[in-house]
C-alpha cells in the first residue's frame, strides 16, 4: 500500500471516528437520590445533555467545532496538492477541540462526583465512549497527515 | 502578506492570548447578589450561598490555550533558523486554538442559555472571551499568512 494511500484511509477513519464520537456519551453520572428511588441517569454527547427527562434544551454544542475540523481533513483529502497542510489543520484544531473537552469534562466529572457523594456514596460518574472514539480519531489523524506525501 | 506581517499577527495573537487569561470570559448574576466570574484559569463564587453545591465547578481552561500559545510563539522563534517547521507550527499552534476556542463559546452560550432562562439572572460576555476571539482569528490569520508567504 502506498504512503498516499496509507493517508487516505487513515484521514478517512479520521472523520469516521471524529464523527461517530460526536453521537457518543462523553460523560455520565448515575446517580440514586433515594433508597426508593430509581436510579437515574445523567449523561453528556457533543450534541446534547440529559438530565432525565427531555434534553437540556442549551446544551452545549461541541459537535459543531467536530464537524467543522473533520470538514477541514476532508479538505485535505479532496485537494491533495494542499493536502498535508490541510491535514495538518484539521488534526490540530481536533486535537484543540479534544484538549478544552478534556479539561472541561474531568472538571464536570469531579464536580458531578464530589457534589453528590452524600446523596449516594454509590454513584457512578464517568468518561463515556464518545471520548476515546474523539481521541482515537485525533491519533489517527495525527498519523494520516504524517504518512502524507505532499509538502509544499 | 509577507513574512514580518504574517509573524507580527501571529505574536500579537500571542500576547492577547496570554492577557485574555487573566481577564473574565464571561460572568453571571443571580438573585442576592450571587455572581459567578469565570476566567480561564478558574471559577470566583461573589457571595456564595450556604447551600451552594460541594466541589469546585472550575475548568482549567486556561491549560490548552497556553499550550496553543506556546507552540505559536515557539513558531514565531523558529522563523529565522527553521522557516519550514516554524510554518507548520504557526499552523498547528493557530488550529488547534481555533479547535479549543469552539469548545469554550459552545460552553459559554449553553451558560449564556442557562442564565437568560432564570428568573432574576442575567449573564455578560467577558472581556476576556472577546480579546480571545480576537487573538485566535488574528493568529490564524498570521499563520495562514505564512504559509502563503512560503508558496
Amino acid at each position: 500500500m502506498s504512503r498516499r494511500v496509507q493517508a487516505v484511509v487513515a484521514l478517512v477513519a479520521a472523520v469516521a471516528l471524529a464523527l461517530w464520537g460526536t453521537t457518543r456519551t462523553l460523560s455520565y453520572l448515575s446517580i440514586q437520590f433515594g433508597l426508593d428511588q430509581p436510579r437515574s441517569e445523567f449523561f453528556t454527547t457533543a450534541w446534547r445533555t440529559n438530565f432525565g427527562g427531555p434534553d437540556d434544551p442549551h446544551s452545549p454544542l461541541f459537535g459543531a467545532s467536530i464537524v467543522a475540523a473533520a470538514l477541514l481533513l476532508v479538505v485535505a483529502l479532496a485537494w491533495p496538492k494542499k493536502g498535508k497542510k490541510l491535514a495538518l489543520a484539521g488534526t490540530a484544531m481536533l486535537a484543540g477541540v479534544v484538549a478544552m473537552l478534556l479539561v472541561y469534562l474531568e472538571n464536570a466529572i469531579a464536580f458531578s462526583r464530589d457534589g453528590n457523594l452524600l446523596v449516594d456514596p454509590a454513584l457512578r460518574a464517568g468518561y463515556g465512549d464518545g471520548i476515546w472514539f474523539l481521541l482515537a480519531a485525533v491519533v489517527v489523524a495525527v498519523a494520516g497527515t504524517v504518512l502524507h506525501p505532499t509538502w509544499d | 502578506m509577507g513574512r514580518a506581517t504574517a509573524a507580527a499577527l501571529l505574536a500579537v495573537g500571542v500576547v492577547l492570548t496570554a492577557v485574555a487569561q487573566v481577564l473574565p470570559l464571561y460572568s453571571s448574576s443571580y438573585t442576592g447578589g450571587v455572581e459567578v466570574v469565570v476566567r480561564a484559569w478558574g471559577t470566583t463564587i461573589i457571595n456564595k450561598p450556604g447551600d451552594w453545591p460541594a466541589g469546585e465547578l472550575s475548568p482549567t481552561y486556561g491549560i490548552p490555550l497556553t499550550v496553543t500559545a506556546v507552540i505559536a510563539a515557539l513558531a514565531i522563534a523558529a522563523l529565522a533558523w527553521r522557516p519550514e517547521v516554524a510554518r507548520y507550527a504557526a499552523l498547528g499552534g493557530a488550529l488547534a486554538q481555533v479547535g479549543a476556542l469552539g469548545v469554550l463559546v459552545a460552553l459559554v452560550m449553553s451558560e449564556r442559555g442557562h442564565a437568560v432562562g432564570q428568573k432574576g439572572a442575567s449573564f455578560d460576555f467577558g472581556i476576556g472571551l472577546v480579546l480571545l476571539v480576537v487573538a485566535t482569528v488574528v493568529a490564524t490569520a498570521g499563520a495562514v499568512g505564512l504559509q502563503r508567504e512560503a508558496a
